[in-house]
């Protein structure tokens, strides 16, 4: 086998990362086909952009979710409650477009246009823990952004997959 | 106070004690309060009834037992036993949730675990595929995409609404309600055997659910 060692240091970047995902999206392709699946997806997608404010980004589609990137803390958590407010009474064909979002703060690796890194890695995994609509942010954003945390509800010490030690989490208000 | 633990069995026990006292697990006072760490070993621990928790958990079970405060529970895979509590938020990927009474705002999510809640005050309850049920509330809002809904109240001025995707719907009212109503399924039946009104609200919408409201016996 031919050992290949990490060399080259890939920059970094430092912002807010964020996972929004559609709730029940295995199910509902299961049940009602690809066909919505992707006006599902095409739905949340141009809602999110239009959300976007400067110096944000969509860093990737995930089937059924997106990555996005913000350089500033407080218009990241600003732009994804209204992204919540604006998907709340949204449907496609009678589905409802259900989304939830995990953020987090950090210094991923950047490769190309992608981010990479255990930042990124965690806000995928904590948006698992959201209900649809909520948006749960981790004890880094709190840090990076201390003025949210008048809108935050503390859930505590959760364990995400992958990781051993546990991180708080907070819920945003509604 | 804040219960960490992976894969154990947590039970939390509110009593009539004065003091917090622990067992299989290290109890340390942290910046936010006493913190109880455990590992593989079963954690029992009793606090003082209407105690404030915070358990973070990976697998195993956790059992909130007698009356407490205000409880928070997330976990990755545990099922959540919750016997009476003030204020409540369960979260289990993919354990089961069952709340026996909460006198005040109720939230539970699991993906694809049951969700049994008993007596609250008001609920608000997120589902993938696993079934709820709701024994008697007042005011209660359910998501659920897949699995069934049953919501009983006996209120006589509920507050009902529910969601589904394909998951079918059964909410329960008192036999002499007359809520008013928005009862709506693009593919399935609905029915319903209560009086229209304007006593509370039953708001059911469900693309290919079918949707039953019906009156206690």
């Amino acid at each position: 086998m031919r050992e290949v060692t990490a060399t080259t240091a890939q920059p970094t970047t430092t912002g807010a990362i964020a996972f929004c995902d559609i709730v029940g999206f295995t199910e509902l392709t299961a049940d009602h086909g690809d066909e919505l699946a992707l006006a599902l997806v095409e739905r949340h997608e141009t809602l999110t952009r239009a959300l976007l404010p400067g110096g944000a980004r969509i860093v990737k589609q995930l089937g059924d979710g997106l990555l996005l990137f913000f350089r500033d803390a407080d218009g990241a958590v600003d732009a994804l409650i209204q992204l919540h407010d604006d998907t709340r009474s949204v449907s496609v064909d009678g589905v409802p477009l259900w989304v939830r979002t995990g953020l987090h703060w950090g210094s991923p690796r950047v490769r190309g246009d992608d981010l990479i890194g255990h930042d990124v890695n965690l806000a995928s995994r904590v948006v698992a823990l959201a209900a649809p609509g909520e948006l749960l942010v981790t004890d880094a954003y709190v840090a990076a952004c201390p003025s949210a945390r008048k809108r935050l509800v503390e859930l505590g010490p959760v364990f995400v997959k992958g990781v051993s030690d546990p991180i708080g989490v907070w819920r945003v208000a509604g | 106070m804040t219960i960490i633990a992976r894969s154990a069995k947590v039970t939390v026990r509110a009593a009539s004690v004065s003091e917090v006292s622990a067992k299989g697990g290290s109890l340390t006072r942290g910046p936010s309060g006493l913190v109880v760490g455990g590992g593989a070993a079963a954690i029992t621990v009793v606090v003082p009834d209407h105690t404030d928790i915070v358990v973070g958990a990976v697998s195993g079970k956790v059992v909130c037992e007698g009356l407490l405060g205000a409880v928070t529970v997330t976990a990755s895979s545990s099922n959540i036993s919750i016997e009476m509590a003030e204020r409540i938020d369960a979260r289990s990927a993919s354990g089961r949730i069952d709340v026996g009474t909460c006198q005040g705002e109720c939230n539970a999510l699991s993906k694809s675990g049951a969700i049994r809640i008993g007596r609250v005050g008001s609920a608000d309850v997120s589902a993938v595929s696993g079934k709820v049920t709701v024994g008697d509330a007042e005011h209660a809002n359910v998501r659920c995409v897949s699995g069934s809904v049953s919501v009983a109240t006996t209120s006589e001025n509920p507050d009902i609404k529910v969601r589904t995707v394909s998951g079918g719907v059964e909410v329960v009212v008192p036999r002499d309600a007359s809520p008013r109503t928005n009862l709506r399924a693009k593919i399935r039946s609905v029915d319903c055997e209560c009086e229209s009104g304007d006593k509370g609200f039953v708001d059911v919408e469900s693309l290919s659910g079918r949707i039953r409201v019906v009156c206690a016996r």
